[in-house]
C-alpha cells in the first residue's frame, strides 16, 4: 500500500480501513455542502465504489491525510482523469475533516506531498470549484491555482448536481513557485 | 522599526489584509487565514523575528491578539 511521509503528515492510499472516517466526513452537511455528492453515504456504498471502480481504474487515487505522530486521520486529498500520455489530470477530493486539527501543520503539509506525489506525473492538473465556494478556490489559489479563463478542459464538470463550477488549472512551475511559501515553515524543522 | 510594526507587517504580508482590519482579526475570518495561509503566517513571523514556535503554540494562534502574548513568550517584546 503507498505511504508518504513527510516530517508532520502522512499519506496513505484508501483502503477499507479508512471507509468509516471517509464516510463521517462525506455525511457531515457542514463540510459536504459543495461536494458533488446528493446522497447519503454507506458503508455499503463506499465498499461497492471502492472494490468496482476505484481498483480497477488507474487513472485515480485517493489519499487519507495523517497526522504523522499519532496515525490520526484528518481529511483527503486525490485525484482522477490521469492521463499518461498528456500528463495531466483533475486535482480534487479535498476534505479537510478533522476540525480539532485545524492550524495544524499536518494538513498543509499532507496536500504538499500529495502535489509532489502528482507533480512528478503531471505536468499540469485543473480543478474545479463550484463558484459559491470561495473559501475553496482561495485554498487552491495558495497552492498555485488560476482561474482559467480560457476554453474549459473538461466542460462537463463546468455544471454538476445542479451547481455551477470554475475551471482551475495548475501547471508544475505555477505548484513550485507558490510550495516556496511553505517550504520557508518546514526545512527549518 | 517597532515589534508591533513587524507583527503588522508579517500579517498584511503573509495574508494581504489591509491595517485596519488587523485588531479584529481571528483565523477563518477572513479567507486569506485558513489552514494554509496559516501556515504562510506562521513561517512569516518566524522568519521576521527569528524564531521557531511549537506545534502547540501554532495550533493556539488563532487570532491578532492572541498571536502577540504566545510570541512574548517567546521573548518578542511588544512596547
Amino acid at each position: 500500500m503507498l505511504r508518504l511521509e513527510g516530517k508532520f503528515a502522512a499519506l496513505e492510499e484508501i483502503s477499507p480501513k479508512f471507509f468509516q472516517p471517509v464516510i463521517e466526513w462525506r455525511n457531515d452537511k457542514t463540510l459536504n455542502k459543495f461536494l458533488n455528492q446528493p446522497f447519503e453515504l454507506t458503508l455499503a456504498l463506499e465498499k461497492k465504489w471502492y472494490e468496482e471502480i476505484y481498483l480497477c481504474d488507474e487513472t485515480q487515487g485517493l489519499f487519507i491525510i495523517l497526522d504523522k505522530a499519532t496515525g490520526t486521520p484528518l481529511g483527503t486529498k486525490g485525484w482522477t482523469n490521469f492521463d499518461a500520455q498528456r500528463r495531466r489530470c483533475i486535482s480534487g477530493r479535498l476534505l479537510f475533516g478533522n476540525k480539532n486539527f485545524a492550524r495544524h501543520p499536518a494538513f498543509t503539509e499532507g496536500i504538499l506531498l500529495a502535489y509532489d506525489y502528482t507533480f512528478a506525473r503531471a505536468d499540469v492538473q485543473f480543478s474545479h470549484v463550484v463558484k459559491e465556494n470561495f473559501k475553496s478556490a482561495e485554498h487552491i489559489k495558495k497552492f498555485g491555482f488560476a482561474e482559467n479563463t480560457g476554453e474549459a478542459q473538461y466542460p462537463a464538470e463546468l455544471f454538476v448536481n445542479g451547481m455551477a463550477q470554475r475551471e482551475y488549472f495548475c501547471t508544475r512551475e505555477m505548484y513550485l513557485a507558490a510550495r516556496k511559501k511553505f517550504e520557508r515553515f518546514f526545512d527549518r524543522r | 522599526m517597532t515589534n508591533l510594526e513587524k507583527y503588522d507587517g508579517a500579517f498584511k504580508n503573509a495574508l494581504g489584509v489591509a491595517e485596519s482590519d488587523l485588531p479584529a482579526l481571528k483565523y477563518g475570518s477572513v479567507a486569506a487565514w485558513d489552514s494554509a495561509g496559516h501556515m504562510i503566517l506562521i513561517a512569516e513571523l518566524e522568519d521576521t523575528f527569528k524564531i521557531s514556535l511549537a506545534v502547540a503554540d501554532i495550533m493556539k494562534f488563532n487570532s491578532y491578539a492572541g498571536g502577540r502574548e504566545i510570541l512574548e513568550r517567546y521573548g518578542v517584546k511588544f512596547e
